[in-house]
């Protein structure tokens, strides 16, 4: 059966919205993605995730909310707010960093318009932005990135958000994007990000979405000669998640991508990644980890593509897994694409339990089974948390997912 | 040493032959009246021929699938001639002796041992010329155990209530594209029933041989092991050189029952095409094994050098509690070759074990891709998996692929996937010659170091071939 597209998704109410600079380029999107179908699970990039629940929605656009005060405490060069989608204009932009609209400009066409998502982002986006790091910077602090989004009870809030980042040749910035929400909604968010040569980036993602909501999130990267990008992305929040990391790597760029994805009740968290080594001599690592308990589902599908000249390569992927909740179920799906042959390409997969021996050395030495398991998730995680950059995120992230681990008292811990 | 490396080239096909032999075919074409032509040609009973008209129709509504990791122009299915036979003397060949002495000699420069007192090797042969089964070796012997091995159209002669039980049971005629092709049109194959209780006293094994430019080949293979039997049973294939391209669709279909264990060993060499990538057989094969009864047994070993494209994926459905699967492949590409190989392992019994080692050789500008699933269902509880996939590249315009699907619906299932990537290195090549070994001889050593794993499965005979194989497959591509 073809799902009318239109039949749920307010697609005039869309069009209304659309971002005015970008007029004529958003309607040939507009035509694009309305002539592409739904994806459904014979898709083979939607074959473990089932979209019915979006069909089953009533959408709606996310009324406007009141720009909260800023209660974070965290040091920061600079904290951008995103209410339902729109930037707060921000009062003060320090020296070196600046921010505009970013002018409507035909992209180069990628992969990701294939995507229906994406390409729904591109075609209805209300605004965005250039975010731009200026050449040599060094950012001591990182810039905040607080996507905020209030849905409601009943109807889906449908909302989009784009930015653009550039970090200029010789910089180095740390970035951390959080999105936070209550309510019904759905996000679709792109963040496409430019490093130009010899430059490092280090970005943060903390999904603390609503656990009613949908949330696709898009990230683009170019990472240029011999530069840097460090992406930690900690997904908490959302009944559906997707995170789509598609990054492309010039020569002698280097990137680490990793993911903690901590599921319960009857959520769905993807990551769906894509990594292309486009020229000789780059190397990436990720590391990804889910946990699934209760009713949920955790999927990976993580794509290394080595082109034919990408000489050099150095890849490695990791795919690790603890299922726990008797109806959870993980479906991972490595996959290397190697087209060039002085290459060291290597990627693994894990879907297991909790080491009963471990649990047992734990319970000897006094631990409950609830808090020996509990340390046990713990340092599961740990090993990820450990590696985002920003020492008082680190911090939250870890007392987060002790609360969130609910494996009982983890008292004996503190 | 760079120059080494490449200018090592390949070698040509020894098996290219064509035997010159009087051969009978039905025209070209497909069509119910093509089908009921085979089916009477083959005397078969009535249900048979209904049940190839129900896989025609079925097929008739399928599409030709599009996913695997390879590009080819696709077979017009109607010019393909679904029967060739070479012509019989007599209707039926009392002994070894009224065969076709052309034929015999056809299997002699094969290396297949048909005529049993000159044979030492101890292995009973089925041979498969074209669309039918010649003969079969060492029946008697076999017989006297209950072993009935002999080819599938004798088998739906003698045996029609194990046909009729068996046939489609592992692979449904609606299964896939090419298995409803195969259900339709299929001509012989081999038929391997052990009874009860019966280790099968020697390795069994069928040697395919297509001869006929136009044909293809669609047979049959169907393995029924009852309780606590045991069979080894090895299959070999070879086609002459033609600059067109060949389909061979072939089923095989295994049931291993309680306590039962099937080994099946392969080496495909089908004619690969020339070394610019001009004809060549197009292997496109379900293969797959039922473990249904507690703790069977079903293991798959595979050397795959030859076709010009191969789509592949034998399979073990865990049905049985305590069942076990194996999988153990080497896949050798050179020139333009594709291959699209893997397995499945389905999980569905009480503490299955699966193991899943392959071993991936792409080099000229071949493609080699491995694609796997395991699946663990909700209630295989105690499932374990553990998969192994290692690509070599030799030559940058190769390519090696890795796409395993890992899916887990129970919590005390426990699957571990590794993969790894890399080429021969030049430290390795040169450690070898310092102590007076010739780069090509240094690399057949490293090769067949890396696939070591996969050759210790198979019967000796086999492993002996597929260590010389590899080698001469790779004569001068190598440097």
């Amino acid at each position: 059966m073809v799902t009318s597209l239109a039949s749920f998704f307010p697609v005039a109410l869309l069009k209304a919205q659309a971002c005015s600079p970008w007029r004529s380029l958003q309607q040939q999107d507009q035509l694009a993605w309305a002539s592409m179908p739904f994806p459904t699970l014979r898709d083979e990039d939607w074959k473990y995730f089932d979209l019915r629940p979006l069909q089953e929605a009533m959408y709606t656009l996310p009324s406007s909310i009141q720009a909260p005060l800023s209660s974070q405490v965290e040091p920061t060069v600079l904290r951008l707010y995103w209410n339902q989608g729109q930037l707060q204009p921000p009062i003060i932009i320090p020296k070196g960093i600046t921010l505009r609209p970013l002018a409507p400009v035909v992209r180069s066409s990628s992969r990701l318009d294939q995507d229906y998502f994406f390409r729904m982002n591109q075609a209805f986006f209300p605004e965005a932005y250039e975010l731009r790091v200026q050449k040599n910077f060094q950012g001591k602090e990182p810039i905040y990135l607080e996507n905020i989004l209030e849905g409601s009870t009943q109807n889906v809030a449908l909302a989009f958000s784009r930015l653009h980042i550039v970090v200029e040749s010789g910089a180095e910035v740390q970035i951390v994007e959080r999105f936070n929400g209550s309510g019904r909604y759905h996000f679709i968010s792109v963040v496409t990000v430019e490093i130009e040569k010899e430059a490092r980036m280090n970005f943060e993602r903390l999904h603390f979405d609503s656990s009613e909501s949908f949330h696709f999130s898009y990230l683009q990267a170019k990472v240029g000669r011999e530069s840097y990008l460090g992406v930690r992305t900690v997904g908490l929040g959302s009944r559906l998640r997707r995170d789509i990391p598609d990054i492309c790597l010039d020569e002698a760029a280097s990137l680490g991508l990793d993911g903690l994805c901590l599921l319960t009740d009857e959520q769905v968290g993807d990551t769906h990644s894509f990594i292309h080594h486009a020229h000789p001599r780059a190397q990436s690592r990720q590391l990804h980890k889910c946990i699934a308990q209760d009713h949920s589902k955790g999927i990976f599908n993580g794509q290394i593509l080595v082109a034919l000249n990408a000489q050099q390569t150095d890849a490695q992927q990791q795919s690790r897994n603890l299922i726990l909740g008797d109806h959870a179920s993980i479906d991972t799906k490595p996959q290397l694409e190697i087209y060039a042959d002085d290459v060291k390409c290597a990627h693994g997969a894990t879907i297991g339990q909790l080491d009963p021996d471990e649990l047992f050395y734990l319970q000897s030495r006094g631990f409950s089974e609830s808090a020996a398991k509990g340390l046990l998730l713990f340092a599961f995680a740990s090993d990820l948390l450990e590696r985002i950059q920003v020492p008082t995120l680190q911090r939250v992230l870890k007392q987060e997912i002790i609360n969130r681990l609910h494996v009982g008292s983890l008292g004996e811990l503190s | 040493m760079a120059q080494d490396l490449t200018t090592l080239t390949g070698q040509t096909y020894k098996y290219g032959f064509v035997t010159d032999i009087e051969s009978e075919s039905v025209a070209a074409g497909l069509s119910e009246d093509v089908i009921r032509l085979i089916s009477a040609k083959k005397q078969e009973p009535e249900w048979l021929l209904a049940w190839r008209l129900k896989a025609y129709r079925h097929w008739l509504t399928m599409t030709e699938p599009e996913w695997a990791h390879v590009h080819y122009t696709k077979p017009n299915y109607n010019e393909i001639v679904y029967y060739s036979a070479p012509k019989p003397k007599k209707p039926k060949y009392a002994s070894m002796d009224e065969v076709d002495p052309e034929l015999l000699r056809t299997f002699e420069k094969l290396g297949v041992p048909i005529h049993e007192q000159a044979t030492l090797a101890g292995v009973a042969v089925d041979v498969v010329f074209d669309s039918v089964s010649v003969t079969t070796t060492y029946k008697d012997r076999l017989a006297k155990e209950g072993i009935i091995f002999c080819s599938f159209s004798e088998a739906v002669q003698e045996h029609p209530e194990l046909i009729k039980k068996y046939l489609g049971s592992v692979v449904p005629p609606s299964d896939n594209f090419f298995a409803a092709l195969n259900s339709a049109v299929f001509t012989d194959g081999s038929f391997v029933f052990i009874p009860k209780g019966v280790k099968c006293p020697m390795d069994l094994s069928t040697y395919f041989r297509i001869n006929n430019k136009e044909s293809g080949q669609f047979e049959r293979t169907l393995i029924v092991a009852e309780e606590g039997a045991t069979v080894s049973y090895l299959e070999g294939c070879t086609a002459p050189q033609f600059d067109t391209n060949q389909l061979h669709a072939a089923v095989v279909e295994l049931i291993a029952l309680d306590h039962a264990d099937i080994k099946y060993s392969t080496v495909q060499n089908w004619y690969a095409g020339d070394e610019k990538g001009v004809g060549g057989i197009f292997n496109f094969v379900t293969k797959r094994g039922l473990c249904k009864g507690i703790k069977s047994k079903i293991s798959w070993t595979q050397v795959e050098t030859g076709s010009a494209i191969t789509w592949k994926y034998p399979s073990c459905i865990l049905l049985g509690d305590d069942s076990v699967g194996e999988f153990y492949s080497v896949a050798l590409t050179n020139h333009y070759q594709q291959a699209d190989t893997g397995t499945k392992m389905i999980h569905l019994g009480r503490n299955t074990k699966s193991t899943i080692i392959s071993k991936g050789i792409a080099a000229g500008k071949s493609s080699n891709a491995y694609r796997g699933l395991v699946r663990v269902s909700p209630k295989a509880q105690g499932a374990r998996n553990f998969s192994q996939c290692d690509s070599m590249l030799i030559g940058s315009l190769s390519s090696a692929n890795t796409f395993p699907y890992l899916e887990v619906k129970n919590p005390s299932a426990k699957v571990e996937h590794e993969a790894t990537t890399s080429k021969i290195g030049e430290d390795q090549i040169f450690y070898l010659q310092q102590r007076g070994i010739n780069p090509e001889e240094a690399i057949s050593m490293i090769i067949n170091g890396f696939c070591k794993e996969v050759f210790r499965e198979l019967p000796m005979e086999f492993a002996v071939e597929a260590t010389k194989l590899l080698s001469l497959k790779l004569e001068n591509s190598v440097g």
